[in-house]
């Protein structure tokens, strides 16, 4: 008798050493002519089961790594309606498909929804450590069993488990066979070449996509759909506005250099600049910054250089106008929570040390990261200092005041660091201040990021 | 491995080849010597200060980008130790009575204020407490020494070297390794090496020499999945072969290139040099083996078993007329684990040109006994099987089939 058809994982493809003769099955794999088996990519595993059992073929799952788990939500949940209608959506669609919602208006308790009605061990992939801690704090918080954390230095798996893109992609061929719900946040990140293996190489046979915009400009939305179903829900930001994001203002303080930091600035610059006018590089140009560094590092102008361009800037970024500054609005705003945003880490941690305050960098570890999240959203620490790992997607509706000290010139970054404070809560009014030093290279680059509808807007 | 700034090759007509630098280059040698001694001199010594320092280092060298390289591989394998206990809790403590007390001040109040409250608040000088703040940070870890065996300047070239080559690999998909005339222990270790590093190969034999085109499992289909890192990892192990030529489609940059390398370039494995031996009773079989129809051969030809195993028989018999070919692989006492999951592939995808020698140790249940002695690839054995046994066994395959 012949032994039944068996379906294997093996490094996010999907096996099977034989197959029965059926077209259409065999249609979504490929010989194998190396090892001899027939080989899928292990997206295609929903659709070979499905197949099976229409045939009434017997065959041996021994692809899959998961069960049906009880997963009980902690207390019900009264969803919005545009939660309900995008979960019904999904539900219709056999549990795929994207859902395309504003920030703020709930994705993620929809997928907490989504994870209730499929009952199945879930990843939930997200674009950063921070949003990593904050999933698994609102899992934790609706499903009472453990959530696990991949990534940031910790590797534990569990039936429900959060993970960062840069990590799943590292380990998709490891555990794609571990989780029957796939739910990638931020899912516009999905179709970068080095993240499509996530839900190319997973078995899981339902799947979410979330993300406030889903168009991307080289048409990467098409492989979302391919590879997480179509799009069954989007919510238009105009129909929910005024419901969810607080009113604001931003206030622009531009800070003087004392005497001595402005000669000391000015001083630090000329012989920065004039190494680099001398080597006769625009460091405009793409490589120029390499070539400074280079070049700086092969005589002892080039090396007194590289050190007055460090001056320089450390003046700009902390000069004791901006700290004093930074006291007056940290005093001012002493009962508030209070985000503080800078370029590098290297100023987070000057004014840590300056006023003993929590920093939280790309150096944090994970469970720190989550303590101190905790703990600023509990009112326990009124300030948190951060530099860039707070710009996208976390969640802090306790912040009402942000202080942006230093920062690129990019738009993008600048309307994030808004975006961060901007979560309603009942008679919340937000405020940013942006804190600039003047007569430095600093103001141009705050006047190049102001250049957003919603900054000028709010100044 | 070195980033993409730190890679040092040149492309001429489609030929990419790393630009190596000579494993008995004097001065190279000297600047890994000064290197490794201010390693060693640094023991103690904070992350931030060595990696600053061996950066100023390899900027005043006169070939910079090649002192980067080095200066890159040495850090990779350094070790630092850990953060002293209590840094965490005692942070906690000073940022939480640091928030009480900027929240009891008055609206006036100076940061000297704030300073002499949390003086009076703090267990420890202000000072103190900011310095030991952050003092777990990675760059203020200390050098405890090297993470693994220490190496000397002729393996830091080295590494350089191999480093230069699996660089352009990561952005491969495949690549072809053909070896000639390899010793039979050497291509025993490569294979093992595949199956270590997640990979599959299609190999061809002619006469003695071999060919290998290495690839991940999911290589052959529309995936974006690449293999770059277990390619380039495979590699180290490619010079115990001690004669082949590697080639493989690199795209380093927004072009294509392909990669070239052979024996000729200086390129030695970091493995351990051992590559194992041939049992004395498996050499005695083979010279004593004797029998008209079946020649025996040790070439260790894989076979790909089940859904995604690999095997690497021990022997291999020949029938002389039809030249079928039917393996044997041998499992041992200590072999229950491996012969249990090769059973099982078996099951999944029959295959009849393998035979599994299984020592009679691994059938001590009545139940394992039967199972085995029925099954009609095993050949239960004490100790060792004997030529007389084998021939039997063979002599029931019918040639040809």
């Amino acid at each position: 008798m012949p032994s039944p058809t068996e379906l294997h994982f093996d490094c996010g493809t999907l096996v099977a050493p034989t197959l029965p003769e059926d077209a259409r099955l065999r249609a979504l794999f490929q010989k194998d002519g190396r090892t001899g088996v027939y080989r899928a990519p292990a997206w295609h595993y929903r659709e070979a089961v499905l197949r099976l059992r229409e045939l009434g073929i017997p065959y041996e799952d021994k692809a899959k790594r998961f069960e049906p788990l009880e997963l009980p939500l902690t207390t019900p949940i009264q969803p919005f309606p545009h939660q309900q209608q995008a979960l019904e959506a999904w539900t219709r669609a056999g549990g795929r498909g994207l859902v395309e919602l504003p920030t703020g208006a709930g994705k993620t308790l929809l997928a907490v929804l989504a994870i209730a009605h499929v009952k199945r061990p879930t990843l939930v992939v997200v674009p950063t450590l921070d949003l990593m801690t904050q999933w698994q704090g609102v899992l934790a918080r609706h499903f009472s069993v453990p959530v696990g954390l991949l990534g940031g230095g910790v590797n534990d798996r569990q039936p429900l488990t959060v993970t960062t893109y840069d990590s799943a992609a590292m380990q998709t061929e490891f555990h794609g066979n571990r989780f029957g719900l796939l739910v990638c946040d931020e899912c516009h990140h999905l179709p970068a070449p080095s993240y499509r293996f996530i839900a190319e190489g997973s078995l899981a046979p339902y799947r979410l996509g979330l993300t406030a915009t889903l168009e991307r400009a080289d048409g990467g939305e098409r492989v979302c759909e391919e590879l997480l179903g179509p799009r069954v829900h989007r919510s238009d930001i105009r129909e929910l506005q005024g419901e969810y994001l607080a009113p604001y203002e931003v206030k622009r303080v531009e800070v003087p250099l004392t005497p001595d930091e402005k000669a000391r600035y000015d001083t630090a610059r000329a012989l920065y600049l004039g190494f680099v006018r001398r080597l006769g590089v625009p460091l405009s140009a793409p490589d120029g910054w390499a070539r400074f560094l280079a070049q700086s590092q092969r005589s002892d102008e080039g090396r007194a250089a590289y050190r007055a361009y460090r001056e320089q800037r450390r003046i700009a970024l902390t000069s004791s106008g901006k700290q004093e500054v930074l006291w007056r609005i940290l005093l001012e705003h002493r009962d508030d929570r209070v985000l503080v945003f800078t370029d590098d880490n290297e100023t987070v941690y000057t004014l840590a040390r300056r006023f003993l305050l929590p920093a939280l960098t790309h150096h944090t570890p994970v469970p720190e990261r989550k303590a101190l999240l905790a703990a600023f959203a509990s009112g326990e620490l009124p300030v948190l200092l951060t530099s860039r790992v707070l710009n996208e997607g976390v969640d802090v509706p306790e912040a009402r005041v942000g202080v942006v000290l230093s920062g690129s010139a990019s738009v993008r970054e600048h309307v994030q660091r808004l975006g961060r404070i901007l979560r309603k809560r009942p008679g919340k009014r937000a405020l940013l201040y942006e804190v600039c030093s003047a007569q430095t290279a600093e103001s141009s680059i705050s006047e190049r990021r102001r250049q957003h509808g919603a900054y000028q807007e709010g100044g | 491995m070195l980033t993409r700034e730190l890679l040092n090759f040149r492309v001429r007509q489609g030929v990419l080849r790393p630009v190596f630098v000579k494993r008995d280059d004097t001065e190279l040698l000297t600047f890994a010597q000064d290197l490794l001694a201010e390693i060693a001199a640094s023991r103690g010594g904070q992350r931030d200060d060595i990696e600053e320092s061996l950066g100023l280092k390899a900027g005043a060298f006169t070939r910079p980008k090649v002192a980067r390289g080095l200066v890159k591989l040495v850090l990779d394998r350094l070790l630092f130790d850990e953060p002293a206990p209590g840094v965490t809790e005692a942070r906690w403590e000073r940022i939480k009575a640091a928030g009480q007390v900027l929240r009891a001040l008055p609206p006036d109040a100076t940061v000297e204020d704030f300073e002499a409250r949390l003086a009076q608040t703090l267990p420890a000088p202000l000072s103190e407490a900011r310095e030991a703040l952050y003092s777990d940070l990675p760059g203020h870890r200390r050098l405890a020494g090297w993470d693994g065996e220490a190496l000397d300047a002729q393996d830091l070239l080295d590494r350089y070297n191999l480093a230069l080559a699996q660089g352009p690999l990561l952005s491969a998909r495949r690549l072809r390794l053909r070896a000639q005339a390899p010793d039979l222990l050497r291509v025993r270790k490569v294979l093992r090496w595949l199956k270590f590093c997640r990979l599959v190969a299609e190999v061809w034999r002619d006469d003695d020499n071999w060919a290998l085109d290495v690839e991940g499992p999911g290589a052959m289909l529309a995936l974006q999945k690449k293999y770059g890192l277990q390619l380039a990892t495979f590699l180290s192990v490619v010079p115990v072969l001690e004669r082949w030529e590697l080639t493989a489609t690199v795209e380093p940059s927004r072009q294509q290139a392909t990669l070239m390398l052979s024996h000729k370039d200086p390129l030695r494995s970091p493995l351990p040099a051992a590559l194992g031996h041939i049992p004395p009773e498996v050499a005695s079989l083979a010279e004593g083996f004797a029998d008209d129809a079946w020649e025996l051969d040790l070439t260790p030809l894989p076979r790909h078993v089940g859904a995604s195993g690999l095997c690497v028989p021990d022997l291999t018999f020949r029938h002389r007329a039809s030249k079928r070919e039917v393996a044997l692989e041998l499992f041992h006492a200590w072999h229950a684990a491996p012969l249990a999951r090769r059973l099982t592939e078996l099951r999944s995808r029959p295959d009849a040109g393998l035979l599994l020698g299984v020592d009679r140790a691994l059938a001590k249940e009545a139940v394992e006994r039967e199972t085995l002695e029925a099954h009609p690839q095993v050949v239960l054995f004490n100790g060792f099987p004997s030529a007389r046994k084998l021939r039997e066994r063979l002599a029931k395959l019918e040639p040809g089939r």
